[in-house]
């Protein structure tokens, strides 16, 4: 039997009735999140479910018999800069699961900007010509273009794991009216399709769209695999299927043509991380060492170390994937964490290097402070039920509370301090300092 | 009942009676459009996001859905209709439309029109209530003549 957990059931009943499920017996269930985000209903996932949400729910994940086939995410937002990684942790999520992500991004999506502009007159009087100048306010709308480092990200991630991680545009208009977007026959939608049938599959893209229909295939391609080998046998084959080979290398060469030859250390967000030797994150860490206290291994074992510069306040996205798809793009190299080739830090505030004394230093520009952090992770306090006695619990509790001496407060921290706390192996702050020992 | 099925369901009353969607949105459909009052510089400060916003003839309705009663929902509607805060987006958003009239109310599970629900019309033009199987029932309506004998 097949289950489709969801998000809205809109885009359940459209992958459903697109692909071969519907010709199948198939469950559907609203997805909850966390139990941060539905401390009523979270715990009621099943535990296979709960591992692939842990750092950030997808829009759909597709099972069979308890098996997790595929997941899918959604976005509707312009991909430029950090934006394209915003979903990133869903995707390394399922992945790291071993299951086949989908990706819907828009290639492009129309955005409308205030523009001032100067402009000269020339007014002619009896004294001759004057020029005056004034300042005119305009709207313009262009696209604003996908980030070509998601592809390589991407591959990244089907490299390191060997599962389909693939990207399909969301259709748009973009192809026909680059230029003119002001004359997108969608442009009250950003210059995005959407589905014709807008009560079945609201919010959904244009199925018709030739992106969806190829996306539609590959899923085909996973199902019908699936029936005959079963879930796992299936996964393995599925980077040599033509379908997601051909996807794949529609990506390979999207980044290719879209990055222009850029080097990917000049895009979002690798242009936000710094390469420095592990020693001089020792030596500025040294601080906190004391007769007792040593730094630990495992920044001591490698001898680079990526530091990812977020020069603002505390906060969540668009940080958290780009994060995840920093470890992916210039440290990952095995399955897990451990398996880097540089240390992976995340710096709220302002850095600088310093060479001549081996070490870095973080100051405070945007008012960054640790504080922030410990307040988050604090505000989970509010979920855990950890706390209470037996006779103190409701009936409805009991499982709940069950779930959270099993995994404690995993599922109960928000989402950003998951993520951060998952992929960072160190979060440095101009008044503080967090690491991992091994 | 949630928000997301009361929303469907008047879209597909709305235009099984031969109304145009201009704009819709429901809890994570990524659809809805943001509405910024008049003058405003920044991003999102006090923007509204109409939950279906549909013409037909010279005619607008903007509905404000929810899967309860929810009493500031009513309040925000009553400032639509008795402020003049929002004018050049929704006149923006109706561009192409040659609108006489706009009129804005209220739509959700018709189990929650309960009297306290019934206290509140006098602040809205009409509240429409959707029961499971997406039959609609007119709650209220402040102006018989209304829309409602299009639909």
């Amino acid at each position: 039997m097949y289950r489709v957990w969801y998000s809205t059931e809109s885009f359940a009943d459209y992958i459903i009735d697109h692909t071969h499920l519907k010709k199948e017996k198939v469950v559907k269930n609203k997805m909850y999140e966390s139990d941060a985000n539905n401390p009523g209903k979270f715990h009621t996932t099943p535990d296979h479910i709960r591992k692939i949400l842990y750092l950030d729910a997808p829009d759909c994940i597709v099972e069979k018999d308890n098996e997790p086939i595929f997941s899918i995410e959604v976005t509707t937002e312009a991909g430029t800069g950090h934006n394209a990684f915003q979903r990133f942790a869903r995707i390394a999520a399922a992945v790291e699961n071993s299951v086949p992500a989908f990706y819907i991004y828009p290639e492009g999506a129309i955005v409308s900007r205030k523009v001032r502009s100067k402009i000269d007159y020339t007014l002619e009087s009896k004294d001759g010509k004057d020029i005056v100048s004034k300042e005119k306010q305009e709207v313009i709308s262009k696209w604003d273009e996908i980030n070509p480092l998601i592809f390589r990200a991407l591959e990244a991630v089907m490299s390191v794991y060997d599962i389909p991680a693939l990207l399909y545009y969301f259709p748009s208009d973009i192809t026909k009216y680059k230029n003119k977007a002001e004359k997108s026959p969608n442009f009250l939608n950003k210059g995005l399709k959407y589905d014709s049938d807008i009560v079945r599959y609201s919010g959904c893209p244009d199925s018709s769209g030739q992106s969806m229909k190829k996306m539609f295939e590959a899923l085909n391609e996973i199902l019908d695999a699936t029936e005959k080998s079963g879930v796992i046998p299936a996964r393995k084959k599925l980077l040599k299927n033509i379908k997601i080979r051909d996807q794949r290398n529609f990506m390979q060469m999207e980044f290719a043509k879209k990055s222009g030859g850029a080097s990917p250390d000049t895009m979002s967000p690798l242009s936000a991380v710094t390469y420095v030797p592990s020693e001089y994150v020792l030596n500025y860490l040294s601080k906190y060492e004391d007769n007792d206290y040593q730094i630990g291994e495992l920044l001591r074992s490698r001898e680079k170390t990526a530091i990812y510069q977020c020069n603002a306040k505390f906060r969540g996205d668009p940080y958290p994937g780009a994060l995840a798809a920093i470890d992916y793009l210039a440290c990952r190299e095995g399955k897990t964490f451990e398996d880097r080739r540089n240390n992976l830090i995340l710096v709220f505030g302002a850095l600088t290097v310093d060479k001549k004394n081996k070490t870095i230093s973080v100051t405070d520009e945007n008012s960054s402070t640790i504080k922030d952090f410990f307040d988050a992770v604090q505000s989970s306090a509010k979920h855990n039920l950890l706390t209470k006695n037996y006779d103190e619990l409701k009936n409805k509790e009991i499982p709940r509370y069950l779930m959270q001496v099993r995994y404690g407060s995993t599922y109960s921290k928000v989402k950003h301090i998951r993520v951060f706390s998952y992929f960072a192996d160190a979060i440095l702050f101009p008044d503080g300092s967090m690491w991992r020992d091994g | 009942m949630r928000e997301e099925q009361v929303t469907k369901h008047i879209l597909k009353w709305l235009m099984d009676s031969g109304w145009k969607i201009v704009c819709y949105d429901f809890p994570q459909s990524g659809t809805g459009r943001f509405l910024h009052p008049n003058g405003s510089s920044s991003k999102n400060q006090d923007s509204i996001n109409p939950d279906i916003v549909a013409v037909k003839n010279n005619t607008c309705v903007f509905f404000e859905d929810k899967d309860r009663f929810y009493y500031p929902d009513y309040q925000k509607v009553n400032l639509l209709i008795t402020e003049n805060n929002y004018t050049e987006a929704i006149s923006e958003l109706l561009k192409g439309y040659d609108i006489k009239r706009i009129v804005y109310g209220i739509g959700f599970p018709t189990t929650v029109y309960s009297d306290k629900a019934k206290e509140a019309n006098g602040l809205v033009d009409f509240v429409i209530g959707v029961e499971e199987d997406g039959t609609i029932n007119k709650l209220y309506l402040r102006n018989e003549e209304d829309f409602f004998k299009m639909a």
